[in-house]
């Protein structure tokens, strides 16, 4: 061993003073299922951390080597706290001591997080080493009120076209992702983390992916994705997966909150994916139960509505004063069967500024992303939108409601006049056009091309099974001959009246180039 | 209804009764129960009052733990000092305990205080301040 070390342990141990603690303590009467009745811990806090004397009675070696029993109080009763144990419940025992802490649950935070997996009490799970730790946060913070924010208006691009044009993103904002198992809820969110790559540096937001209750091998997975793409150099993972007790799963959403809010008081943009709340919800309810709450609605306790509504109100813009951070959003929900109408979903519909609907027909008839139109909605983020983007978009939505209305009455209707029949089948290219593969999020420049190429009437002579030949052509032709409109599009974020003639030229070029493409 | 939120509710009605007063409040209690239909929880109400009564007197006590009987008259004065500083209550009924994996110093117990002065506690803080 190092001679200094040994130096400086020698010279501990010699100035070593035993001294005298005064603490509160508790002694356990009831423990399982990961709850513990606590009789004593007189001045107990809500949510304060407790730590279980498992050393007692051990020898200093054993002690040495002994991890920590944490949990933190729940229930204040008139005689008792009822806590949470959080790992280890196993090794509590009847009667054994429990030390009162005096604070809050808080986890270590810091910027050295980006591009690790912690748990959800912010401990590194990837084998990568310690994480040098810059300060430590509360777990549960009253969030921002009006005078500390400011509006949403600078736009978080997810690389997913129909979303980007119809159900655009601010920064600040909280989006749900709702539909059906298997309907691609991750996708949207993993999409939206791998399209922060191509944001300058500088206004990168920190993503934080926050897995909830889901199977080991599938968090692996994602994680192994996002390496792959380059993506955890800006991400954070938290987990708490389905074989981690309730109650790390019930604190995972909060630590994700808590790391987003570091980065977003450091004057940066961050975005939490909480997937998914219907996992929470049910870990929540679980604890509640244990914990011997009275059951609501669902046997879900009644303080179901104000957990979820105090975790998403802590995303945020600041105001400038503040630094100007943000913190978006990007809770998901699962439905049963389509039913929005169930107990979570709507809670969480009516917290949120807006939900992208994902529907299991539209992903059966091979429409992917299964975004349904009709029921996602942004309240804030259209204030948000590029000029650009603006633009083009208030036409797409519009063409594709006409489009919708006219498809259902076709079932009905045999004989069409010409005008209809064209409306249609310009509303079964611009369908096609919005449909993306998986992991391929585009680029902002590229969706305004794309969605500009729609409704300006290019698509027009195009085949329906060859729209997607067409934007890859486009794209392709635009690369090569014309990434001087790209680029001042990127730039500016805007069309002006010179770039939309240059843009005019270069479609008319592409189409006098690719005449094969063209049946008319 | 469990036989301990019974036996809690007789614990509580029986504080500060004599003997005739509590035959009353007994009697009283057996007729609840019998018109709750509860009777037969009956057969474990005493062992809960045992326990109750258990829990208070480990309420009254106060354990001064050392780490040999040489060391208790030792720091049987910290133990009164805690006293005078009513630290401990009032009613405690001194119980010494020894407990050699503390190594040296003492602790003093009750119910919701823990007063540590061992060695074993300062050698673990700093293990960890020397490994963290």
């Amino acid at each position: 061993m190092n001679t200094i070390l040994i130096e400086k342990i020698r010279k501990e141990i010699e100035a070593l003073e035993p001294t005298t603690k005064v603490e509160r303590i508790g002694t356990v009467v009831k423990a399982g299922d990961g709850i513990a009745e606590i009789e004593g811990l007189k001045d107990a806090m809500m949510a304060e951390m407790v730590v279980f004397e498992t050393t007692e009675g051990k020898a200093l070696k054993d002690a040495l080597d002994h991890e920590p029993v944490v949990g933190f109080v729940l229930n204040l009763e008139e005689d008792f706290v009822k806590t949470v144990i959080l790992s280890g419940a196993e090794r509590i025992r009847e009667g054994m001591v429990v030390r009162g802490t005096g604070k809050t649950l808080s986890i270590p935070v810091s910027s050295a997080m980006v591009g690790r997996v912690v748990n959800a009490l912010g401990e590194p799970i990837d084998g990568k080493g310690a994480i040098k730790e810059e300060s430590r946060l509360p777990i549960e913070r009253i969030a921002f009120g009006v005078i500390d924010r400011s509006g949403v208006d600078t736009p978080l691009h997810t690389g997913i076209k129909a979303i980007d044009a119809m159900v655009p993103i601010g920064r600040g904002q909280r989006e749900l992702i709702i539909g059906d198992r298997g309907t691609g809820k991750t996708a949207i969110a993993l999409d939206t983390i791998l399209n922060q790559g191509s944001e300058p540096k500088e206004t990168r937001p920190i993503c934080i992916y926050v897995a909830i209750g889901q199977k080991e091998s599938k968090v692996a997975r994602i994680v192994g994705d996002l390496e792959e793409r380059g993506a955890m150099a800006y991400t954070i993972v938290v987990v708490a997966g389905a074989s981690d007790p309730a109650a790390m799963q019930y604190l995972a959403p909060f630590t994700g909150a808590t790391i987003g809010e570091f980065f977003m008081l450091k004057g940066q943009d961050a975005l939490v994916v909480y997937d998914d709340l219907s996992k929470h919800a049910v870990a929540y309810r679980q604890m509640s139960l244990l914990l011997r709450r009275p059951p609501g609605r669902e046997a879900y306790p009644g303080d179901i509505f104000y957990l979820h509504s105090r975790l998403l109100e802590r995303s945020a813009k600041l105001s400038a004063k503040l630094g100007g951070g943000s913190l978006t959003a990007l809770p998901i929900i699962e439905t049963q069967q389509g039913d929005v109408s169930a107990y979570i979903p709507t809670n969480v519909i009516s917290i949120t500024d807006g939900q992208i609907y994902l529907d299991t027909d539209l992903f059966n008839k091979d429409m992917r992303p299964a975004i349904n139109v009709g029921l996602s909605v942004s309240r804030v983020g259209s204030a948000a939108q590029t000029k650009a983007m603006k633009k083009v978009a208030g036409k797409i939505r519009l063409e594709l409601a006409q489009f919708r209305e006219l498809e259902a009455f076709m079932q009905f209707a045999s004989d069409l006049d010409k005008e209809t029949k064209d409306r249609i089948e310009k509303g079964r290219r611009l369908s096609e056009l919005l449909k993306q593969p998986n992991g391929h999020p585009s680029s902002f420049e590229k969706e305004v091309l794309a969605i500009y190429a729609g409704v300006s009437g290019l698509i027009d002579g195009v085949k329906v099974e060859d729209m997607r030949l067409f934007e890859t052509k486009l794209m392709e032709y635009f690369d090569h001959h014309a990434a001087g409109v790209l680029e001042s599009m990127r730039k500016e974020r805007a069309i002006s009246d010179e770039n939309e003639s240059e843009l005019k030229a270069a479609l008319a070029s592409f189409k006098s180039v690719h005449h094969e493409l063209f049946i008319a | 209804m469990k036989a301990s939120w019974y036996a809690e509710a007789l614990a509580g009605a029986l504080v500060g009764k004599n003997e005739k007063e509590a035959e009353k409040v007994v009697a009283r209690f057996y007729e609840v129960i019998k018109a709750h239909g509860h009777t037969g929880l009956l057969p474990f109400i005493p062992a809960e009052l045992e326990k109750i009564e258990a829990r208070a007197q480990a309420h009254r006590e106060a354990t001064l733990v050392t780490a040999d009987a040489k060391s208790r008259t030792k720091w049987s004065h910290a133990y009164d000092h805690y006293y005078r500083e009513t630290l401990l209550p009032l009613d405690a009924t001194r119980k010494d305990v020894i407990d050699e994996t503390i190594i040296g110093g003492y602790q003093i117990r009750t119910k919701d205080l823990l007063v540590d002065s061992s060695y074993k506690r300062s050698l673990i803080e700093l293990y960890q301040k020397i490994t963290n």
